[in-house]
């Protein structure tokens, strides 16, 4: 059996399709909700969150 | 149930018996204005004046503080994280009551305005030039907003930050 792509379509990332790239939801739709089903959907494929190590520092004018 | 909207459910009941009331700010924010992405990221404006009971509140939570200085602090539990900008001066002090309320399946939360947001995602790039994120959220709020946003005020801040050509580049960006 031959598993390789056979169309350009077949190469197309399957979860990678918005690439952490950002995307407008529909005014009707409640974005909270959206943000919440797309996050189960991470922590469902990334169960461990890698350690952060972020510090917020520098110039704060705000 | 996701587990940040889990660890966002605690913390908003402890903010209710502390009696402070932050505001959500950061990629999380981005939601209320129209632009989704993933993020564990968990960021609120908040008082500085509530700052010392708020660090007792998270330490109880099980929280232990890595970074805090007068401008921000930085909490950990595990991998859970929750970050604090402290509101002192007046540009954010005006955006923490400003804030609107809104509820949603974490509970009633505040969020600043996209505006608000714009410019604490600008503060952000330019004290870190590397996390291009942040240039990318601005890119996508204005884009999300296009005129629904108060552009003298999204100005304001690129002016502050002497940043007035970056602005021009995103909204040509935009307009393509």
């Amino acid at each position: 059996m031959n598993s390789w792509p056979t169309s350009p379509s077949d190469t197309q990332p399957l979860f990678a399709s918005e690439g952490g790239v950002e995307y407008r939801v529909s005014d009707a739709a409640d974005p909270f909700d959206a943000w919440i089903q797309l996050m189960e959907a991470v922590e469902a494929l990334c169960p461990q969150w890698p350690e952060r190590a972020h510090r917020i520092d520098g110039v704060f004018l705000l | 149930m996701a587990r940040l909207v889990d660890q966002i459910h605690e913390a908003l009941t402890a903010f209710a018996n502390l009696q402070t009331r932050p505001a959500l700010i950061g990629g999380l924010a981005l939601a209320a204005h129209k632009v989704v992405r993933a993020t564990q990221d968990v960021d609120f404006l908040v008082d500085a004046a509530d700052a010392d009971r708020l660090h007792d509140a998270l330490l109880n939570l099980g929280y232990r503080c890595i970074h805090r200085s007068e401008d921000a602090a930085n909490y950990l539990r595990g991998s859970e994280g929750v970050d604090f900008l402290y509101a002192h001066r007046p540009a954010s002090l005006r955006l923490l009551a400003e804030a609107n309320e809104r509820d949603t399946g974490m509970g009633r939360l505040r969020v600043v305005s996209a505006e608000g947001l714009i410019g604490f995602k600008l503060q952000a790039c330019v004290n870190d030039p590397k996390r291009t994120r942040d240039l990318e959220d601005i890119r996508a709020l204005l884009r999300a907003n296009r005129g629904a946003l108060n552009m003298d005020e999204v100005k304001s801040y690129f002016v502050l930050f002497k940043r007035e050509d970056l602005l021009d580049e995103l909204l040509a960006d935009i307009a393509e």
